[in-house]
């Protein structure tokens, strides 16, 4: 332990560039996820967050909640169909707004009080439960604000805020069926009646979801069933978005923890010579190696110190549009996986100072 | 000679810093290819035809989904002083049917001969002017091809031409003409019908040293250059700007990981300099020594960087567009390799202090 520190103290410079390189290459990694985290939620969490673990679409829609158009009246027929515990009328349409930001699209959604279908994710306030209020997802909002539907000019006041709620990576907000239906009108007063995009089920306890699923596309004449997750794997374009930055961080993550690995490989390697010299005048195998591993979680742990202020930092710095934030489960694991794959490769090198012949440190081959 | 000596002697050093280069310039060009190609994937369409600039009504935020515009606008906008030619653009998201498999597509109903019409046809031709019932699709589309018959909702058209990355949101857009997209429509939204005769953007060539900000929008409308209405399709903005954070952010951390590897080694071999001044090396021979070290294992490195990221592409998952634009190698592997140097030079500073006597002990 002495061993190492001393050393640490007096190349202050060498192990300071390293504590520099390993830094950048974990706030990489943990920039990265934090954002594609982010992007990916801001197509899905609409979905992700509802309360519900089936979702019914007209077949003609291809999985696209946007494609889709049912009677309200599906929903009574779909509640009946065995296995279904509950079922609500669910709808979305996008509009032009004025927000607390500027003007900007808003998704908005319909959905029916205390059935299946109703959004999660409240941090703050409470759900509508009132004609022209609404709980959202929208950067800048606080309760208590004000946002106007165009052209109809609808005032919705923010009784509620949602995170992880948006839907096609836009603003959103959620008001009851009946609001809904009145914003549909004033919009387009020919109408015969406004259409519902979906029907959100909760199945009985028990229940497997894709069996009811399956079972509601074989019931319910022109309709197809979705668990949940299916549901957001075919909202267009999510399919390519998340797994093209599941790729980008899963290659991120690797290449970093392999780069380290070879910072830490040169570090032990260039120091064959020294620890040949501690051999002869006796330190055992063990105390350089443990030498080297305490070296290695030294850096390890400064530089995660400092990567996560610079990841925390830059956060705060990028404007992409979507509400961003950096999860503490993801900072402790990619932390310790860099640490376990450094002191992997400093093990490595633990090998080769078992084999070093201390004798050779006195010129002899 | 000293530099390709050493190269030879120590090959094990040198193919791990060859190794770690190769990865970083491996990860920096993977990441521009999937954001190029996640890019083109949801904006071809609207950059393939010959438009400058997109009409829209005001209301749409820049969506051609949203956006609708009465017919007789596209008239009038092709008698705006500065603008070259108007054409009508109708855009249509549906699924359609094809060899008894469905797909998802986009509809865009255009002028052929105006400036909707696309420039990348691959085979075939476009619809001739009011030939109806004929289209060309992107070749993003599987299994089909020129002969083949597209249906969307009660509609059919006969596939008459191909072109290529002009796919919009992902999607394959199938390029006919603004009746038989009419008809689509009406077909698969039936509240459209009996609306008097509308488009949903209408696209702009502007003449010889007009700008987009120097128009004069008709009442009702707002104009976009095309870069503008890409940027406007949902989603896409949001994934470049992130995107754009995680490339520039990437090529940040990779320069300067780079340049601290560099650094590094120079500094481990501080001994070896020493004795070698003392031999009476001057540090100009050094310096030259350490740079074409670099400029060795970067070129080598961004190489072997270069074709792992093409095998990639080539391996990556069919949801997974790639591209691989020939001008973002170029630019990425300058930069890697003069970051490279860079770092290197940093660090001969350091050669020049050494101070010769070190390496006969004498650290008095």
């Amino acid at each position: 332990m002495r061993l190492a520190l001393l050393e640490m103290r007096r190349e202050k410079l060498r192990f300071g560039l390293l504590t520099g390189a390993v830094s950048l290459l974990i706030f990489l990694v943990l920039f990265l996820s934090a954002l594609s985290g982010a992007l990916v939620n801001s197509f899905t969490g609409a979905f992700s967050n509802l309360n519900a673990n089936v979702l019914v679409y007209s077949d003609s829609a291809r999985g696209n909640i946007q494609g889709s158009r049912l009677e309200p009246g599906t929903v009574a027929t779909v509640a009946a169909v065995p296995g279904v515990a509950a079922a609500g009328g669910l709808a979305t349409t996008t509009v032009s707004a004025e927000l607390p930001d500027g003007k900007s699209d808003l998704t908005v959604f319909g959905y029916t009080p205390d059935a299946p279908g109703t959004p999660g994710g409240l941090t703050e306030g409470r759900l509508p439960n009132a004609a022209n209020e609404t709980a959202a997802d929208i950067p800048g909002a606080d309760i208590g604000d004000t946002i106007t539907l165009l052209p109809t000019n609808i005032k919705l006041t923010i009784v509620g805020l949602l995170k992880g709620a948006q839907f096609n990576a836009a603003p959103t907000a959620y008001i009851d069926f009946t609001s809904y239906v009145a914003t549909q009108k004033a919009a387009n007063p020919s109408a015969p009646f406004v259409p519902i995009n979906a029907v959100a089920v909760n199945t009985d306890p028990g229940a497997s979801a894709s069996a009811v699923a399956d079972q509601i596309t074989r019931v319910v004449p022109e309709t197809k069933g979705y668990t949940l997750s299916n549901a957001i794997s075919s909202i267009p374009g999510v399919s390519s978005v998340s797994q093209t930055f599941g790729i980008l961080v899963g290659l991120t993550f690797i290449i970093g923890i392999v780069v380290i690995g070879f910072f830490f490989l040169i570090l032990t390697v260039q120091k064959m010579k020294v620890f040949t010299l501690l051999r002869a005048t006796g330190a055992s195998t063990w105390r350089l190696t443990k030498t080297v591993s305490v070296q290695i979680t030294a850096v390890v742990l400064f530089a995660s110190i400092i990567a996560s202020l610079l990841t925390y930092g830059a956060l705060q710095a990028v404007n992409t549009g979507i509400p961003v934030s950096l999860s503490p489960v993801l900072v402790v694991i990619v932390v310790l996986a860099v640490w376990i794959f450094s002191l992997l490769s400093g093990l490595l090198s633990a090998r080769r100072i078992r084999a070093i012949d201390p004798a050779s440190a006195a010129g002899a081959r | 000679m000293l530099a390709w000596a050493e190269i030879r002697r120590s090959s094990g050093r040198f193919i791990s810093i060859i190794g770690a280069l190769s990865l970083i310039t491996f990860l920096v060009l993977t990441l521009s290819a999937l954001s190029d190609g996640l890019f083109y994937g949801s904006t071809g369409a609207v950059k393939s035809p010959a438009a400058q600039a997109y009409v829209f009504s005001a209301d749409a935020q820049g969506s051609f989904i949203r956006s609708r515009l009465p017919a007789a606008e596209v008239a009038r906008y092709g008698d705006v002083a500065g603008i070259n030619s108007a054409a009508p653009l109708g855009v249509l998201l549906s699924s359609a049917e094809a060899n008894n498999q469905e797909l998802d597509v986009a509809i865009f109903g255009i002028d052929p001969d105006g400036a909707s019409a696309p420039e990348t046809i691959v085979d075939g031709r476009l619809p001739a002017q009011g030939e109806n019932g004929v289209a060309a699709i992107d070749n993003a589309a599987k299994d089909v091809s020129i002969g083949s018959t597209v249906t969307v909702g009660d509609t059919s058209v006969e596939v008459v031409g191909l072109t290529s990355g002009s796919t919009y949101q992902l999607q394959p857009t199938l390029w006919t003409t603004v009746p038989t997209w009419t008809a689509m429509q009406e077909s698969v939204r039936p509240e459209t019908r009996g609306l008097p005769p509308f488009v949903s953007a209408i696209a702009l060539t502007l003449d010889a040293g007009t700008t987009v900000e120097s128009l004069i929008p008709l009442e009702g409308t707002k104009i976009l250059t095309d870069e503008a209405a890409a940027l406007a399709i949902p989603g896409v903005e949001q994934q470049r700007s992130t995107l754009d954070s995680i490339i520039y952010t990437t090529l940040l951390v990779a320069a300067l990981v780079v340049a601290l590897f560099f650094a590094l080694i120079v500094l481990e071999k501080r001994d070896l300099f020493a004795a070698l001044k003392a031999l009476g090396t001057s540090t100009g021979r050094l310096g030259n020594t350490v740079i074409i070290q670099a400029v060795f294992a970067s070129v080598i490195g961004v190489i072997l960087g270069a074709i792992a990221s093409r095998v990639l592409g080539v391996v990556a998952p069919d949801d997974v567009p790639t591209l691989f634009l020939t001008s973002t190698v170029i630019q990425i592997s300058i930069f890697t390799i003069v970051a490279s140097v860079l770092g290197a030079v940093f660090s001969l500073r350091r050669i020049a202090k050494i101070d010769p006597a070190t390496a006969l002990g004498g650290n008095l």
